[in-house]
């Protein structure tokens, strides 16, 4: 009798156990978050007593509404259907975390950032002091973001960019995403940055750049870039896509692009499919630090003006030539901009100096991108050597 | 009639491979990347491992060597032919207190670290007295019961960091590896210090070795079990140190879990890579626990021999549980853990060093 009632307890007690997941919350009860963007709303009353973060940000939230994806499922009419699949939701506060909160208050469904895809955050926030890596540290820390998150500087508002329309993505978060995937088409945007890349920046503090964004009337355009100090993380200025395009050649991310050149007189244009560079580091004395960069590109001629025998190899090496000579100018410009006008090293030139001649790395350190400037009084040479693989179809397409 | 092969309690050298290999890979799994990119600088932090694996494994030798002198004896009886009877009493009792406090502060760490990644809502506490419920019903059954779990466990567990490393490798910079060899020698010392705690520990194959059935060549498999968690944890780091760089790991609590975050399956088939990987170190933890339990209570069963093993896991399952909840918070629990370090200098150094000494000079050697 004692042991069938022992046993009987025991049943009892597991059932405790068995009833099922603490943490379960089942998908429909889940505000699938994929995209943020923030923006500055003031500076706080420095006067008030309560405890507050020095700016007040607004942070607009993309949520997921599942009912207006299934709906553009099934027709082949794509997002013209009567519901959106996204809504935007805004919450304003000094901390992030409060933001995020906030929303429970409005959503019927608790905000859930497992697979948060795209954070926007505003020039006008990253160029205040400190700002940038405050408003980072939330996404780093948090249990629930990952570090593959997209980072994209947004100029003007970055609120309104989550609303970018696209008849192809339902969500602008995915939609924004997938376009930072297509450096291989163009070389005027910089290869995504993720979220993992900014954290190790501003633990390192070496200088970086971040993809621009902005809107141009319905649609988004993510050429150029948005330049960071590294020792304070914050923005300096945005660039241009030519001087990306420099850069993308410098740093080794140059995925596919096109260079225009003049041939007598005509437009001839080398369509890039594969570049690589290589860097080596001569160091003198700290005073005369040299870096020689060479540029090595392969490529086909992708449209041509004027009408060239591309069958002879006089005619192509002169064709490579001018585009060595064009790739050169941009290359050069690139350095020009980061060296004297913004005097930041985002090439990641330093890095290269750290592995090559550590000694002098170490005691020129905190003097690199900043104080005395050693990356802009080193010397940059640049040689580029650049292949033409093919004519395409023809050799030549008119007489 | 022969009986079943492997119902018997009996293993072979494999077997010992087996269980070195998966007691070592346990927490440090986690930390490992971090202690080491906080004493070294850039990948400098391999060599501190690769010395620290070599001093643990040529004491995992010394071990298996003394243990594999008598054979098919427990630790307690060869102990007390050594050195008097009430020494080894209180060696072997040492030990097992020692792997007493390991159980529990591994049911604390799994605690703790699956609440912050995989149960937010459900209480620490519940989450280790269900893992300490599995680890005791383990070890109530037959002892090889658990070292087969270990055998089945083991090669999930790496397939699963190997799948980690390849979907990283992406992220993988050669520039953060470079330059070498830039750390002075105390960042060496701390690293290998940290790291050979991580590596090193398992005295539990003094009792072990008494179910081999040929000890001779126990001793060499030994060290190939210890050079599966050393390739690992080198692996991990080096990959820590790729795709983070050493300032950051230096600043991530849990490097490789960090790495699983950062992983992202093409196509975005799987994007929490992470919790797969949770749960496939919950099993590397299991096997972790569940030899140190057992080997805690082969330690107590062999000194009281009247005692049944049952009745040791009802006296000490509460105490396990009740230690594993003492530490207040996570500084705490690494305090616990630093308290845990220095038993092992002693019981898988001092002692087997010690006793396989005395038993070369005494000329003292089992009927093996």
């Amino acid at each position: 009798m004692v042991k069938k009632l022992t046993s009987l307890l025991i049943l009892g007690v597991l059932s405790f156990f068995l009833t099922g997941c603490w943490d379960q919350v089942e998908i429909e009860d889940r505000g699938f978050i994929v995209g943020v963007a923030m923006d500055l709303v003031e500076e706080t009353d420095d006067e008030s007593d309560k405890p507050e973060g020095k700016y007040r940000y607004k942070g607009t939230y993309q949520f997921v509404v599942p009912a207006g994806l299934s709906q553009n499922g099934s027709g082949p009419s794509g997002g013209g259907g009567s519901e959106k699949a996204y809504e935007n939701v805004s919450s304003t506060s000094d901390s992030l975390l409060e933001q995020a909160r906030n929303l429970a208050v409005k959503m019927s469904r608790p905000p859930f950032a497992q697979h948060l895809q795209l954070l926007i955050v505003s020039e006008e926030v990253a160029k205040e002091p400190r700002s940038f890596r405050n408003i980072m540290d939330l996404f780093i820390r948090d249990n629930e973001m990952r570090r593959g998150i997209i980072v994209m500087i947004a100029e003007g508002e970055a609120g309104s960019i989550l609303d970018a329309q696209s008849k192809n993505e339902s969500l602008p978060a995915i939609h924004l995403s997938d376009i930072a995937e297509n450096t291989i088409k163009n070389s005027e945007m910089l290869s995504k940055v993720r979220l993992g890349f900014v954290h190790e920046r501003l633990v390192d503090q070496t200088s970086f750049v971040i993809p621009k964004v902005t809107m141009e009337g319905q649609h988004v355009n993510m050429t150029g870039a948005a330049v960071f100090q590294g020792y304070n993380d914050q923005m300096i200025d945005f660039i241009n896509g030519d001087t990306t395009e420099g850069l993308n050649f410098i740093t080794g991310e140059y995925k596919g692009g096109l260079i225009k050149t003049k041939v007598e007189d005509e437009l001839v244009v080398y369509d890039i499919r594969n570049a690589s560079r290589k860097i080596r580091v001569d160091v003198r004395n700290k005073e005369s630090i040299h870096f020689n960069i060479v540029i090595e590109t392969e490529g086909i001629i992708g449209e041509s003006f004027k009408s060239l025998d591309y069958a002879n190899p006089t005619v192509l090496s002169k064709v490579e030539e001018t585009v060595e000579k064009e790739i050169k100018r941009k290359v050069l410009e690139t350095i020009n901009t980061f060296q004297k006008d913004l005097q930041v090293d985002a090439l990641g030139l330093g890095g290269y100096l750290q592995s090559e001649d550590y000694k002098t790395w170490k005691q020129i350190k905190q003097n690199w991108d900043r104080g005395v400037n050693y990356f802009s009084k080193s010397t940059i040479h640049v040689q580029v050597k650049s292949i033409v693989r093919s004519s395409g179809a023809v050799f030549e397409s008119q007489k | 009639m022969k009986s079943f092969e492997y119902g018997d309690e009996e293993i072979g050298e494999i077997e010992i491979f087996f269980i070195v290999a998966s007691f070592m890979i346990a927490v440090g799994v986690l930390t490992l990347p971090r202690l080491l990119a906080e004493s070294t600088q850039f990948s400098d932090g391999w060599v501190s491992l690769v010395i620290a694996g070599i001093i643990s494994i040529s004491f995992i030798w010394v071990t298996a060597k003394l243990a594999s002198r008598f054979p098919n004896q427990t630790f307690f009886t060869y102990a007390s032919l050594i050195c008097s009877k009430p020494v080894a009493a209180v060696f072997t009792i040492g030990i097992a207190i020692y792997f007493v406090a390991l159980t529990a502060y591994e049911t604390r760490v799994l605690a703790v670290i699956t609440k912050q990644y995989l149960f937010d809502q459900t209480p620490l506490e519940v989450i280790a007295l269900l893992f300490l419920l599995v680890v005791v019903y383990a070890v109530s059954g037959t002892r090889v019961g658990v070292i087969r779990l270990n055998i089945l466990f083991l090669p999930i567990i790496l397939v699963i960091a190997v799948l980690l490393m390849l979907l990283n490798i992406q992220y993988f910079e050669v520039k953060n590896l470079t330059p070498a060899f830039t750390t002075s020698w105390a960042g060496y010392w701390k690293g290998t210090t940290e790291s050979f705690f991580s590596i090193s520990g398992f005295a539990g194959l003094l009792f072990y070795m008494k179910f081999v059935n040929r000890p001779k060549k126990a001793p060499k498999y030994a060290m190939f079990g210890v050079c599966v968690p050393l390739g690992l944890y080198l692996l991990l780091y080096v990959m820590a140190i790729g795709v983070f760089n050493t300032e950051t790991t230096a600043t991530l609590v849990y490097p490789t879990v960090e790495l699983a975050k950062e992983a992202e399956i093409p196509g975005g088939f799987l994007e929490r890579f992470e919790s797969l990987f949770l749960t496939i170190w919950i099993m590397a933890i299991f096997n972790t626990t569940s030899l140190a339990y057992d080997v805690s209570l082969m330690a107590f069963c062999s000194v009281f021999g009247k005692v049944k093993k049952t009745t040791f896991i009802f006296v000490l399952t509460p105490i396990i549980y009740l230690v594993a909840m003492f530490p207040e918070d996570v500084g705490e629990v690494e305090l616990m853990a630093k308290f845990l370090n220095y038993p092992i200098l002693i019981i898988s150094i001092i002692i087997p060093v010690t006793l396989l000494l005395l038993a070369k000079l005494r000329g003292i050697k089992g009927n093996g």
